[in-house]
């Protein structure tokens, strides 16, 4: 017997093995009306799209439209976010064409509609980290995925960073790509060959193509900007110098600052003091905004990770500069990726609606139970940084934002470092140290949340509690899928 | 009478209830609420209204509270000091100072606690200033307002600020005679902070003890220009220490560094370290 | 007699009263991105002022923008004082 027995024979068979002749594109080009004999659209099935092209996004109307037309019953939308130009989703959501939904975030008609409870399965709130822990761990098993394409080629690769209505990037894409059952790319811009393969071609099924995949001023807004408020910019300051006294300050900082017109302050007054002080960071993160690409650009990071773009100079600098790299929401903050970044920062700047005496941050609803917002990036990033410091003026429009409970925990206080307001820095007392040299250090007042709080309800008076109702219309899941608290009906 | 430590004085309008409730958050020494000019007419009543509630609403802390008054010429004065006499404030801000409205103020205020801060902003105010600080012992200091001055000089207003050069330099030279604290006029481009620094610097040396500000984002750059330097603190610290020392050995003036020390520049040194301890960068 | 007058604005932090004669005591309207946690206390700072000015018979409508107590009475006070001028 021969140990080599068993393997087929060479054949001649004109150098195709598995009939891959021709341009890929060729093959998955089709239109919309081709879509609904291609695909066996059934009742029950999962879709999902992404928001990076943000409140101009034009490809989850297409989706919408479909299961209108269709009359498709008892769908699942797993949406990285949802803003007010998916206002399409409400009708669907009344006729229970749409029964449950995942999001990291949503605002606008369809958040108001969930929050009154008609969404008869609920939605599920999570975190980006988390939404690709569910879909690469198949705990949600996509049917059908929409990837709004900014650019595809003749390959079937997708590239976000090209064309009219680029995005820069489409970290929130890449899982729904690798994991869904039939990915669907909706572009309005095809190519030769993609400038930088984002999604491989392999992953793609079928290429729609569209005048306009969404509105380019929706989609990136032109510059975003730091606040003029002088409240605002005091309050950076503080927080500037809380990281400059941290002992995190030093060659390999790594950084993360949301879009908000106080957390880009910081990241102006941080680039002054790394100046002075010839600092070198390692990595900045996020969500990229035109503030942190001039640190790229002024030396100050060795690179930028980047998640989604947010303004115009982001796009742009995508394209030009070699060390702004494109990263997926798995790399970027899944709890169960080995190579997640949050882990290694030091220090993110984030915002809060509420924030209670434990420290428990609330970006999800308004204090009357509305959903208006949700994690986003924000309990991965609070969990991962050595510093968390929430950036909020404490009193604004008779509104406390310290209260001595939040409506919904969003993400919880040990998690949570510092809170610095315009009354003055409130730090998590498991910081014994810092506290100490803060005060030793600086000319900052230090107070206790509680000071904070007391402060506030001496200006404003204690407000009225705000009785949520008993019924449930959706959860709110922390990173690794466990229950942190519940959303309830609102009128 | 102990000079106040009013490195900055910021200009609030005080018919603005959002700033006025949070103006001594924003790090000046001092807040200007302002009844003259920030007010339009029909709202001058308005303004005094809010700022009678705010005064009792919120307790006083450490920063100066100045309330600036519409010119005894104008029909609002004996109006603003009816209400602003019975304010918890440092000092009432006259518009217009001259002998004549100073005295009038003295008169209506002398039973409170409330002192005054001229405002010179003529040519008249910048001769007459002797006189105007003299007219009453409720008159601590005072502000120069260059862009009135230069409109009443009919001179250009420029950013060089030479036009007002002996101005200043001769109000600084009274105000320091009569020992009372001298704020210079505001830089009124908000958005220049390079020649804000320039002008403060130059106002320093001139030997103001302060400069007003109309915008928040202006203050720390003049806190940091009237604060003491490290450099003036260490030389203080030697002259108290010497001076001292001195006094064990029953010597009264000594030398230091090869220079003669006596007693106005022992108080000066005094006053440095008074005022590096209000600024926070001194402990002890 | 009281007559028809205005004060405050529709500033944030701040609040816009109208104030009008009527003969059937207090009406009190108002509007406020509050109201459900600040109703309470607005009406009494409201209330208190127009004891103090023995008030029984007005209609103020507010339009408020998260203004606190001290601003509510400062900009009620001040209506009333141009309204019996």
């Amino acid at each position: 017997m021969n140990k080599f027995d068993g393997i087929k024979e060479y054949q001649f068979h004109d150098y195709d093995i598995k009939n891959n002749k021709g341009k890929d594109l060729n093959k998955k080009l089709i239109n919309l009306n081709e879509l609904k004999n291609m695909i066996d659209f059934k009742d029950g099935m999962t879709f999902s799209f992404h928001h990076h092209l943000r409140n101009g996004d034009g490809v989850a109307n297409i989706m919408f439209d479909l299961i209108k037309e269709l009359n498709l019953k008892d769908i699942t939308i797993v949406a990285s976010s949802i803003f007010p130009v998916h206002a399409n989703m409400v009708e669907l959501i009344k006729n229970k064409n749409i029964t449950k939904v995942y999001t990291a975030y949503m605002s606008g008609p369809v958040a108001d509609c969930i929050s009154q409870g008609y969404l008869k399965d609920g939605v599920y709130m999570h975190s980006h980290g988390a939404r690709a822990r569910l879909i690469m761990e198949k705990e949600v098993n996509i049917d059908v995925a929409f990837i709004a394409s900014p650019c595809v080629d003749q390959e079937s690769n997708i590239n976000g960073s090209e064309g009219k209505s680029s995005c820069g990037v489409l970290g929130y894409a890449y899982a729904d790509a690798l994991m869904a059952n039939k990915v669907v790319a909706v572009t309005d811009n095809i190519v030769n060959k993609v400038a930088d393969i984002e999604i491989d071609g392999n992953n793609v099924d079928y290429v729609i193509k569209v005048e306009q995949i969404g509105d380019p001023k929706g989609i990136v807004s032109g510059t975003t900007q730091i606040t003029k408020d002088p409240l605002g910019l005091l309050i950076a300051e503080y927080a500037a110098v809380v990281i400059e006294h941290s002992g995190l300050l030093k060659d390999g900082f790594s950084f993360q600052t949301g879009a908000g017109g106080i957390s880009l302050a910081v990241a102006d007054e941080l680039m002054k003091i790394m100046q002075a002080n010839n600092i070198k960071g390692s990595f900045a993160s996020g969500g990229i905004t035109g503030y942190l690409v001039k640190m790229l650009e002024a030396n100050l990071f060795e690179r930028l990770e980047d998640v989604q773009c947010f303004d115009l100079e982001a796009t742009s600098s995508i394209v030009r500069n070699k060390n702004h790299l494109k990263m997926s929401a798995s790399h970027y903050a899944n709890p169960y990726d080995k190579t997640n970044i949050v882990k290694d920062l030091d220090v993110v700047i984030l915002g809060a609606t509420e924030i209670d005496l434990n420290y428990n941050v609330n970006v999800t609803t308004a204090s009357n139970g509305v959903i208006m917002g949700g994690s986003g990036g924000h309990s991965d990033t609070a969990a991962g940084a050595k510093l968390a410091i929430i950036v909020s003026k404490l009193v604004s429009s008779r509104l406390s934002v310290v209260k001595d409970k939040v409506t919904t925990i969003t993400t919880p206080g040990e998690s949570i470092d510092v809170l610095v307001t315009e009354y003055g820095v409130a730090i998590n007392p498991k910081h014994k140290e810092l506290i100490e040299k803060l005060k030793k250090e600086t000319n900052l007042k230090i107070r206790t949340i509680e000071e904070l709080y007391e402060i506030a309800i001496s200006l404003t008076n204690k407000p009225q509690p705000i009785k949520l109702s008993d019924e449930k219309v959706g959860i709110l899941e922390y990173r690794d899928g466990t229950l942190l608290d519940y959303l309830y009906k609102v009128k | 009478m102990e000079m106040p430590f009013i490195r900055s004085a910021l200009f609030i309008p005080a018919n603005n209830p959002g700033m006025v409730q949070t103006a001594h958050l924003l790090g000046s020494d001092a807040i200007i609420f302002d009844l003259e000019d920030a007010i339009s007419l029909s709202q001058k009543d308005s303004a005094r209204e809010l700022l009678n509630e705010a005064f009792k609403f919120f307790k006083k802390d450490s920063v100066v509270r100045i309330v600036r008054i519409n010119p005894l010429d104008s029909p609002y004065f004996y109006d603003d000091i009816n209400m602003v006499k019975e304010f918890d404030i440092d000092f009432i801000m006259l518009a217009k100072a001259d002998v004549e409205s100073v005295i009038a103020l003295e008169n209506e205020i002398k039973d409170t606690n409330i002192k005054i801060i001229t405002l010179i902003e003529s040519a008249s105010g910048v001769l007459n200033l002797k006189d105007i600080l003299s007219a009453s012992d409720l008159v601590s200091g005072m502000l120069f307002g260059a862009e009135d001055y230069s409109l009443d000089m009919q001179i250009e207003r420029t950013k060089q600020s030479d036009e007002i050069l002996m101005a200043r330099q001769s109000i600084a030279l009274t105000c320091k005679a009569l020992n009372k604290f001298s704020l210079d006029t505001p830089f009124t481009d908000v958005e220049d902070f390079e020649m804000l620094n320039i002008d403060t610097k130059k106002a320093k040396a001139y030997g103001f003890t302060g400069k007003a500000c109309i915008n928040p984002r202006q203050v720390r750059y003049v806190n940091a220009i009237f604060t003491p330097t490290q450099k003036e603190i260490d030389y203080a610290r030697e002259v108290v220490y010497a001076a001292n020392k001195a006094k064990e050995d029953g010597i009264g003036v000594f030398s230091l560094n090869g220079k003669m020390v006596d007693a106005p520049i022992i108080n000066r040194s005094h006053l440095v370290l008074e005022n590096a301890k209000k600024a926070g960068v001194i402990n002890e | 007699m009281i007559k028809d007058s205005v004060a405050g604005t529709l500033e944030s932090n701040d609040v816009l009263v109208e104030i009008s004669n009527n003969d059937s005591g207090r009406i009190i309207n108002l509007e406020s991105p509050v109201k459900d946690m600040f109703e309470e206390d607005i009406l009494k700072v409201v209330n208190n002022v127009l004891d103090e000015f023995n008030i029984e018979n007005i209609t103020i409508n507010l339009k408020d923008q998260g203004a606190l107590d001290y601003a509510i009475a400062a900009r009620v006070r001040t209506a009333l004082k141009r309204g019996l001028k």
